[in-house]
């Protein structure tokens, strides 16, 4: 057992400063599906609610026990994808898919090739919300405002307060995609593959503005919340994808730019990590500052040799699986949530998570279990050499 | 790049430019060759022949981690536009030169399609013929399209985990249809594993569509060969 010596923030704060804190601080981006299937309220219902998905949100924390912090505050509806500027189409039960489904996303071309120089005269920010916006929901620029404005009032009056009373806030002052991701997302991963082989002066022509906005996006976040930490999506340039050469050019240098832009301020970026970085992994170590950065993984990473390779330089987030949260028993789930606090989290480094984030349909008792496991067990031994 | 002495099954100084092409991710050539082989009265088949010993060495590359995902996805664009080039001369797959015949589907509920579609690519430039039924697909509809064709492999792609419930109905509506030889059904998407395998109760599972496009030519082999 854990004897619990630490305020939430006071755990979430030491992991990230490469402290030992009391025990592993339990962080899972916990999605409005999954709050939904706990509650036994339909996707489609849930979707088209807001409110109701929020209320799902704090029920969920409530009942089964709560965890450290937060992603961020408002729930994962279906425009809140227009709302932070992802160049995706949504498709929402309830209004694009029959009720009970899950929400995805419609993967396009709604980038053209031609975008790319829109991008670099406008910048990606008005890009989005002149253009693409617009495009996206196949509306006027009115229509676009008219959806996002209520999420806006509903994350300004109910989500932000009611978790600020639960004691619980989010770790990131600001979420964003690499610019590299959101072009392979608004271009498709087809599409952008050839743009980076056929075309490669196309995408460098709006790479380093793209960045400069988001470090400049990011650092208002930072000062205007005080938070000290922001999150980038990257899911499309591991070596799952691409060879190290793109990878060194097209992400590396840009990667650098924005952690040690952060880092300069005192905030630690996060990495959202999906696909196997295992070979890109000693870049973090070799380009990136001690303690700069978390690496959220999603299982196809090998979280444990990335403990190995980062033990003392960067902090891991993650990993239980999501097949096991959908289809696993509880044993199982609390049998892999310790072996990450012995093998991973033994000496700090660790925030626990899940691969990804929460599965839409997880069962009750394994993400109490998770929670549980996470909460209450002491690590046993150092690593797994040692064991 | 070179395609290497013995790398393709034609002879000559075009198959090995075709060939060439190809590993240079060159489209413009690559249909350009094909183009003018087609104009000079060549079989299409043969020109097809060509490619798909392209892909085989970009398989074989990926294989040995030369190649990454990208590659596949360049060459397996490059293999579809002389495809639809030729179509119109060209019965692809006809039934005695095809390496069997596989029903890909993302089943109801998920959406998703571009590993699935990457995947059905790859599988028809290794000599399969594929019949993509597409997303949000009925257990039921898989059911009627594998028996339509005879399929021998059905493969289902997900990345929701919500999928693996439908999965496992699919595959049991496909195990109790009365298949003379019941289709090998395999699995793959990012959220699948090994357990999942097991609980949907498929043959064989992937995240990585080469390896998925290697275990279909190695069952096909071992069935033609009658083992």
């Amino acid at each position: 057992m854990v004897n619990e010596t630490m305020t939430r923030q006071e755990r979430v704060a030491a992991v990230l400063a490469m402290e030992q804190p009391d025990r592993v601080p339990i962080v899972p981006q916990f999605v409005m599906g999954t709050a939904l299937h706990l509650c036994g309220v339909s996707p489609g219902r849930g979707y088209s609610d807001p409110e109701l998905a929020h209320t799902c949100m704090l029920r969920v924390f409530d009942e089964y026990g709560g965890w450290d912090a937060l992603y961020e505050t408002s729930p994962d509806v279906a425009d809140s994808g227009l709302a932070s500027r992802q160049p995706l189409r949504f498709l929402a039960p309830g209004r694009d898919l029959p009720d009970d489904a899950a929400l995805q996303v419609h993967e396009a071309e709604v980038i053209t090739l031609a975008d790319y120089d829109l991008i670099a005269d406008m910048g990606w920010a008005r890009f989005f919300d002149e253009v693409l916006a617009c495009r996206l929901i196949d509306g006027d620029r009115a229509q676009v405002e008219a959806r996002i404005a209520p999420l806006e009032k509903l994350a300004r009056d109910r989500c932000a307060p009611d978790w600020a009373a639960r004691g619980v806030q989010p770790m990131y002052a600001a979420m964003d995609a690499h610019p590299f991701f959101a072009l392979s997302l608004g271009r498709s991963l087809v599409r952008f593959t050839e743009d980076l082989y056929y075309r490669p002066k196309v995408v460098e022509r709006v790479l380093p503005a793209m960045t400069r906005e988001l470090i400049e996006r990011f650092s208002r976040k930072v000062t205007a919340s005080g938070i000290r930490g922001v999150l980038l999506g990257e899911e499309r340039v591991s070596a799952f994808h691409y060879p190290p050469r793109i990878f060194e050019r097209f992400w590396l240098p840009y990667t650098i730019q924005i952690v040690e832009a952060m880092w300069s301020m005192g905030v630690v970026t996060t990495f959202h990590l999906d696909t196997d970085f295992g070979k890109n992994l000693p870049y973090f170590r070799q380009h990136l500052p001690r303690g700069s950065y978390v690496l959220q993984l999603d299982h196809t990473t090998d979280i444990f040799a990335a403990k190995e390779l980062l033990d003392g330089h960067g902090i891991l987030h993650g990993d239980l699986p999501a097949a096991l949260q959908s289809i696993g028993r509880p044993g199982d789930v609390a049998a892999y949530v310790e072996k990450l606090i012995d093998e991973v989290g033994y000496n700090g480094g660790l925030i626990l998570g899940v691969a990804c984030n929460t599965a839409p349909d997880c069962k009750p008792e394994n993400f109490r279990a998770f929670l549980e496991t996470g909460r209450t067990h002491a690590p046993r031994r150092r690593s797994r050499t040692q064991a | 790049m070179n395609a290497g002495a013995g790398a393709h099954s034609g002879t000559g100084e075009a198959t090995a430019s075709l060939c060439q092409a190809i590993l240079d991710f060159d489209s413009d050539e690559t249909l350009r060759l094909s183009l003018a082989r087609l104009d000079a009265g060549e079989a299409p088949a043969l020109i097809i022949d060509d490619c798909r010993a392209a892909m085989k060495i970009v398989g074989d590359r990926y294989a040995t981690g030369e190649y990454f995902l990208a590659e596949l996805i360049l060459a397996g664009e490059i293999f579809k536009r002389v495809v639809e080039l030729l179509r119109p001369r060209l019965q692809l797959a006809g039934a005695g030169d095809s390496q069997g015949t596989v029903v890909l589907a993302t089943l109801r509920g998920d959406v998703h399609y571009i590993g699935k579609d990457i995947f059905a690519t790859l599988l028809e430039a290794a000599g399969f013929t594929v019949h993509n039924l597409g997303v949000d697909v009925s257990p039921e509809r898989v059911v009627t399209a594998a028996r339509a064709v005879d399929a021998e492999f059905v493969g289902f792609s997900g990345l929701l985990t919500t999928t693996f419930e439908v999965m496992k109905e699919a595959t049991g509506l496909l195990r109790g249809a009365g298949f003379g030889e019941a289709p090998r059904i395999l699995i793959g998407g990012g959220v699948t594993t090994s357990d999942v395998r097991d609980y949907v109760g498929a043959d064989f599972q992937t995240r990585d569509a080469m390896e998925g496009v290697a275990w279909c030519t190695q069952v096909a082999q071992r069935v033609r060969r009658g083992q």
